[in-house]
């Protein structure tokens, strides 16, 4: 048993911290850091920088051109580039639908998409969740029908992460009706430019336009396009899952998260002293700041047991992730006080000072306290990750 | 960064689970803890067989040699079986006490006895009038001549009633609240003036209430220099906070599977009740707060030791405070899944989990642990790296 990490991981930590301070365009730092919003470019540029540095794919395999990082180097990389105030990568190419992949990818995806996604040439969306089928994803309706040598997709798709921005969307689709529902269920990459494909934004109870809904109208996909078997797709979407929990936990963002926690509490004024002098406060934030410890922990304790992608126990992460990261964003807007109240659009904006009402930085707190109501109910439902735990850890 | 037990730890763990499969069964952990102190004694000898009562004592004098990491393995195996013997006690924080004894003959001597089983130990430290801080020392040793005067109250000394010698914080100079001045005493407890009040708790140990009145001892009663005790209590109390997270992870291993097999084995309207989807919820509740504490009692363990006292120190009060949330909320659902049976003292279940309700007074509370936590400066140790 050890806790400390080894000279090499303090060398690499250093060698990432000077490569972020060297490289992260201040601007987007600053952007992240006061909860602005991020345009598409802010995304594109960061993941390009890493690119050229082969880092943007630091934790894949070197056969697929990854520098074999162990978890904790990645765990590193995390709180590193999160604390610099770097944007989270776009997990859907890189975290998502590259490990299904590298294990059930054709060698032509492999060395198309893989290589692609490396680059950071090409902006991937998820298509899972349909109208009718939410956490009962094996419901699922959008059919693909085989006509020569492509698929004809149709049907929806929704709740789709910056799919106004994607370039690709890996999608279960059904190929079968049959008495086992999940046989039927095939995953396919389409091309986001495809014709017959409209994008439609949802705006969120923030205001933000992060997610759309996407209609499928016999969209023809090649069938190269079609990952591993017909009819084996929810194996490969269960294989998914279990790497979209453990970077869910978020554990480098949060951390920075708590400490602009501690810097606001530093600077606001309540009752003539300083907010972090006010018990309630201090002890709020320092069981924040506990409960993040016991989860960092927990993730490397999961990581550094596991070669393999990780089990259930990730479900255990994505829900402790989630609830520090909606105690720490509920934190924040309690302490605006009474400006959580204002909505003032352009205190979103990226560089904007304008805000009118109460100090800047309280502006954006509220709006993200409701944007973080997401993070319980995407990537399983954390009542869907009780199920899971229930069945397979406690076998109930 | 490395969780793996060794084979050796490993085995440490399932001897004892063993030796409690084979003693700690519910009627004889009953007689025991309606017996006189004294029926502790003869379990005790069958323990430091085990080598755990001189875990942490060095090779050279007759010990295990172990360090952190095998209490860990030691108490979460004590957890489980919900081993009554004064393991913090003796084997953790008096043998950190000893250890530091600077008396060489008498710290070979007392060694010998206590790797023996032949020694029960307690620190009393703590005192009847509460303090946010766990360093408030208000009991007075004055010295005349070649001799100290102990004058004042000691209060919840675990396992005070049955130890062969009791090591007593006192001030031998400063005011109350200061760090300087605080001396360590050896004090046989049959000492005239020494006055003990022994009890059980409701989680199944014991305790006592110790008044000290113009109790006379040798200046040689010392255990280091004078004055300069309280950061080698602090260090003892922090290895036994780290004990006693690693026994309420042993508690909540056993009592999570006790309640998960009632809830797979009960019948209600039809079915076994963990069919209900909010009693399985509640149930994976009880599994995240295990893991969590599970982590937090590594973290615990490993930084007790640390070089730089005040980082781990800030650590081991973050361990006590996660886990003594975690516990509370689990042995409530413990008992509520188990409902009415679960109130029962017949239940096994409950002695767990009265133990785990508690568990967070001991050794400083839960609120102690989060001042000190907020107290203590938040080391940048990436920073320093």
């Amino acid at each position: 048993m050890d806790l400390e990490y080894t000279a090499d991981e303090h060398a690499f930590r250093d060698a990432v911290r000077d490569f972020v301070q060297a490289e992260l365009p201040q601007d987007i730092a600053s952007r992240v850091r006061d909860h602005r919003r991020l345009s598409r470019d802010d995304h594109v540029i960061w993941q390009d920088i890493l690119a050229r540095k082969g880092w943007l794919t630091g934790h894949w395999p070197s056969r697929f051109g990854g520098l074999d990082w162990t978890p904790v180097q990645c765990h590193v990389f995390d709180e590193e580039t999160a604390a610099a105030g770097a944007p989270r990568l776009i997990p859907f190419g890189l975290n998502m639908v590259a490990p299904v992949l590298m294990a059930f990818g054709s060698p032509w995806q492999q060395a198309h998409y893989l290589g692609r996604i490396r680059q950071n040439l090409d902006w991937w969306c998820q298509g899972y969740s349909e109208p009718g089928s939410g956490s009962d994803l094996a419901s699922l309706k959008m059919s693909a029908v085989r006509e020569g040598d492509h698929y004809v997709v149709t049907g929806q798709k929704t709740w789709t992460t910056y799919a106004q921005h994607a370039d690709m969307i890996f999608c279960l689709v059904r190929t079968a009706q049959g008495p086992r529902r999940q046989e039927g269920i095939s995953f396919l990459l389409i091309d986001m430019h495809s014709a017959g494909i409209t994008v439609r934004p949802i705006i969120l109870l923030d205001g933000e336009h992060e997610v759309n809904e996407v209609f499928f109208d016999a969209v023809r996909v090649p069938v190269e396009n079609l990952v591993g078997e017909e009819g084996r797709g929810w194996t490969y979407a269960k294989y998914l899952l279990g790497h979209e929990r453990t970077n869910i936990a978020g554990v480098g963002a949060s951390k920075r998260e708590v400490r602009a926690l501690r810097e606001l509490a530093a600077q606001l004024q309540f009752d003539g002293r300083r907010l972090a002098e006010h018990a309630p406060v201090a002890r709020r934030i320092a069981e924040i700041e506990i409960d993040l410890l016991a989860l960092e922990m927990t993730v490397l304790r999961v990581l550094s047991a596991r070669e393999q992608a990780p089990g259930p126990e990730a479900s255990i992460l994505k829900l402790r992730g989630t609830e520090i990261q909606q105690a720490i964003s509920e934190l924040a807007m309690d302490m605006a006080g009474q400006y959580a109240l204002p909505f003032v659009p352009e205190a979103f904006a990226a560089g904007s000072e304008a805000c009118g009402v109460g100090p800047v930085a309280l502006a954006p707190l509220a709006a993200r306290y409701l944007n973080l109501r997401k993070v319980s109910i995407y990537g399983g439902s954390n009542e869907i990750q009780r199920n899971i735990i229930a069945q397979t850890i406690l076998g109930l | 960064m490395d969780f793996t037990l060794t084979e050796e730890q490993s085995l440490l763990g399932d001897a004892i689970d063993r030796f409690n499969a084979r003693t700690q069964d519910s009627v004889s952990r009953r007689r025991r803890l309606e017996s006189e102190a004294g029926r502790l004694r003869t379990m005790w000898h069958e323990v430091a067989a085990l080598g755990l009562a001189g875990l942490l004592v060095p090779e050279a004098d007759g010990g295990s040699g172990a360090g952190m990491a095998e209490v860990m393995v030691m108490m979460q195996a004590a957890g489980r079986g919900l081993m009554v013997e004064p393991l913090v006690a003796t084997a953790v924080v008096g043998a950190t006490l000893l250890v530091a004894d600077t008396d060489v003959s008498r710290r070979t001597r007392l060694l010998a006895r206590l790797v023996a089983g032949d020694l029960l130990l307690a620190l009393a430290h703590a005192e009847p009038q509460a303090s946010a801080s766990m360093q408030q020392v208000l009991t007075e040793a004055r010295c005349q001549g070649d001799e100290y005067v102990l004058q004042g109250a000691k209060s919840l000394v675990l396992h005070g009633g049955e130890a062969d010698l009791l090591l007593v914080s006192a001030r031998t100079a400063g005011s109350p609240q200061d760090l300087e001045g605080v001396s360590l005493f050896l004090l046989d407890p049959a000492h005239p003036g020494v006055v003990k009040r022994d009890y059980a708790t409701l989680d199944g140990h014991r305790a006592c209430e110790l008044a000290l009145d113009e109790v006379r001892v040798p200046a040689s009663a010392m255990l280091g220099r004078a004055g300069t005790a309280a950061a080698l209590i602090e260090h003892a109390l922090d290895r036994g906070s780290a004990a006693l997270c690693a026994e309420a992870v042993g508690v909540m291993e056993t009592l999570l599977a006790q309640t998960t097999e009632y809830l797979r084995t009960r019948e209600q309207f039809g079915q076994a009740i963990g069919r209900f989807q909010v009693l399985q919820h509640k149930a994976v509740d009880m599994l995240v707060q295990l893991e969590q504490s599970r982590s937090m009692a590594y973290l615990a363990s490993l930084r007790a030791d640390a070089a730089h006292r005040e980082d781990g120190a800030r650590e081991v009060s973050a361990a006590r405070v996660s886990i003594a949330r975690s516990a509370r909320a689990f042995a409530q659902s413990a008992i509520q899944l188990h409902g009415g049976i679960g109130m029962t003292d017949e239940l096994p279940a409950s002695h767990y989990a009265r133990r785990l309700s508690l568990l967070e007074f001991w050794l400083g509370t839960r609120e102690q642990h989060l001042e000190r936590y907020m107290h203590l400066k938040q080391p940048d140790r990436v920073a320093a790296s």
